[in-house]
């Protein structure tokens, strides 16, 4: 098992390279002369100059790659001109408020998400399969900068429960930061919600029709262990992939959902960074959502491993 | 006679198929004494494996218990809520199935499946369950139980799995095991291994067994009594150690002529010309008559009762009495 993990983790290093290069490719693909788009269409020649010195474009490609893999391995993401501070501490500062937003609402999508899938298939064909499927198929349709305007407008204005925005950090206070947080949360799960509770109720269904479960009920199981322990542990090894794979939408969606609850996560940064052409911060960006990928693949990995020991000896 | 462990009588299954309904077992009764070994036969489609469901509670949504009573013990089974049928299934009845390969879950330990029925039905610790299930690994011929059930089923054969299947089975001392073609995915020396540890098994424990196969001379070997199945009806209830030889319903004496011919190696192997029908095809009279060598026309128009034949001996065939004489003419 240990060893396992060790050789996941050791296979992570060449994508996290390859995904550094990529970000560095990013900048050099920018049209026309990159030092101009940066010091912006009033600047002088010199000012140019200055940037592209500053930025080190003045010297050949390979230089840059070697400072940029370099800086990289140092945690130095370069330096914003437009923030005018480093782009590591302007990402650090963001990150937080991103992470409790994905991982809440990840884990939101998930609870709900099984819970309603694994009811749908428990109860195929009946109201509560149907009732469920409604629900997921509401998760999948909605848009979510309409459904957080409305969570806003019910939940925050009209009946006050929540804050209608902005973020409290949890090591000042917890229960601030889960009723901050709530909102925004549901917002960006509410897709994955649907997306697993859909997937969900199909696996599930075809584990319930497994010679294993009839197994598990000739013995004298009770329905809750058969489909809560037997069926559901064999489900959850493909529907872990589709949690993977709904946190990439949850990434994409954090842009839209910190706008619309006035979040300062790094969402809205690349949101900033991409209308003031802050290529750095996009830079920046683009290479810890993608370190974020990278990371959560290796953890539904190991996690695959867990459930299933055939991954662990194969 | 002593008190029947189980006595089914006039057992009927439906299949609902929208709003139609066929009898897929139809009416079959049958009993088995404490210890007792019966043996069950029948090509595939005739109902076998459901009269197994239907006995422990776990027929499919699709299929209907209509009529017919299931006597285990006196308690009337076909009665019994659900609850209570969950405190019987693994605990006074238990069930082997078919293929180990899925009939065990891949994700927990094989020592875990086991030991798990213990801890539902009896109040036990877990580390006293992991004594009685090594005890029960070692009772079924895996070596090594104590580092066995730390393996996943993936990590076994197919013959050990179906040991760990036995071995759950067994596990709270059942007063009946129905094994459903318990050596069908097993190789032909593994075949015989399993039937030999479910016959020593039985001794050793007084379990009473009901064999599920369509193999009839491995039926015939293990059993005391043979119930030939075909299209959900009864064709004939025999002593095990005569029906070679005393068989008098045509669809048993087709299947013995083919399992002779397999032993002796004839150039042509005999077969029974055509398939069980499908259930929506099942004819009103009897359902072999199509298949049967012997039909006449009577046989197209009325469903053939059990007439009895010898001890223990009763078959459901309406020209019986020309059977003997027919079987000499052929």
């Amino acid at each position: 098992m240990s060893r396992y993990i060790l050789k996941r983790l050791l296979s992570a290093i060449p994508v996290l390279l390859l995904v550094s290069i990529a970000a560095f490719v990013l900048i050099q693909l920018v049209p026309g002369d990159a030092a101009a788009i940066i010091a912006g269409p009033d600047a002088s020649n010199d000012e140019v100059e200055f940037v592209r010195r500053q930025l080190g474009l003045d010297r050949p490609w390979p230089l840059r790659l070697q400072d940029w893999i370099f800086g990289l391995a140092q945690g130095d993401l370069g330096y914003s001109y437009i923030l005018n501070r480093p782009v590591t501490e302007a990402i650090l500062e963001r990150l937080p408020v991103t992470l409790s937003l994905a991982g809440l609402s990840i884990i939101f999508a998930t609870v709900l998400g099984v819970a309603l899938g694994v009811l749908a298939a428990v109860f195929h064909r009946s109201w509560i399969d149907a009732l469920a499927m409604t629900v997921a198929l509401f998760g999948v349709s909605v848009p979510n900068f309409w459904f957080g305007l409305i969570a806003i407008l019910i939940f925050a204005v009209g009946l006050g429960w929540f804050p209608p925005g902005g973020y409290v950090s949890p090591t000042e206070s917890f229960t601030g930061w889960l009723s901050a947080m709530a909102l925004p949360a549901l917002t960006l799960g509410t897709a994955s919600m649907g997306q697993i509770s859909r997937f969900s109720r199909s696996v599930m269904l075809e584990q319930l029709g497994q010679d294993y479960v009839r197994t598990a009920r000739a013995k004298g199981l009770g329905q809750g262990n058969v489909i809560g322990r037997h069926a559901l542990k064999n489900a959850m090894i493909p529907i872990l992939t589709v949690i993977g794979i709904s946190f990439s939408l949850t990434m994409a969606g954090a842009i839209i959902v910190e706008s619309v609850f006035s979040l300062n996560g790094l969402g809205r940064l690349m949101l900033h960074g991409i209308q003031r052409r802050d290529y750095p911060v996009l830079q920046g960006g683009m290479l810890v959502i993608a370190f974020s990928f990278v990371i959560i693949n290796l953890l539904v990995d190991i996690l695959y491993s867990w459930l299933d020991p055939r991954v662990r000896y194969d | 006679m002593a008190e029947p462990l189980l006595d089914v009588s006039d057992l009927t299954i439906a299949l609902k198929i929208g709003a139609r309904s066929i009898n897929i077992v139809d009416g079959i009764s049958f009993r088995i004494d404490p210890g007792g070994r019966l043996g069950v036969v029948g090509e595939s489609g005739s109902g076998k494996s459901m009269i197994a469901l239907a006995l422990t509670g776990l027929l499919p949504n699709v299929m209907q218990l209509v009529s017919g009573s299931i006597r285990f013990q006196g308690e009337a089974l076909e009665l019994a809520p659900p609850a209570r049928m969950r405190q019987i299934r693994g605990r006074d009845i238990s069930l082997v199935f078919q293929e180990p390969a899925t009939a065990l879950n891949p994700v927990f330990t094989t020592g875990r499946q086991v030991s798990e029925v213990l801890r539902e039905h009896e109040k036990i610790s877990a580390r006293e369950a992991r004594n009685r299930t090594i005890e029960l690994f070692r009772q079924v011929g895996i070596p090594a139980p104590e580092r066995r059930i730390s393996d996943y089923p993936h990590q076994m054969s197919g013959g050990m799995r179906q040991r760990v299947m036995i071995a759950m089975a067994l596990a709270c001392r059942p007063r009946l095991l129905i094994a459903d073609e318990p050596t069908t995915a097993l190789d032909a020396t593994i075949q015989e291994q399993i039937i030999d540890l479910l016959a020593a098994l039985q001794e050793e424990t007084g379990v009473a067994v009901m064999l599920i196969s369509h193999d009839l001379p491995l039926v015939a070997e293990f059993a005391e009594q043979v119930m030939v199945m075909y299209a959900g009806r009864v064709a004939e209830i025999a002593p095990a150690d005569t029906i070679f030889e005393a068989a008098m319903h045509p669809y048993t004496r087709g299947l013995i002529a083919c399992a002779i011919g397999l032993e002796t190696g004839t150039s042509r192997l005999p077969t029974i010309e055509g398939q069980v029908p499908p259930p929506l095809q099942f004819p009103p009279g009897c359902r072999f008559a199509s298949r049967c060598p012997h039909a006449a026309a009577q046989c197209a128009q009325s469903v053939p009762g059990l007439q009895p034949i010898g001890p223990q001996h009763v078959a459901a065939c309406l020209r019986l009495d020309q059977m003997t004489k027919l079987e000499v003419a052929s």
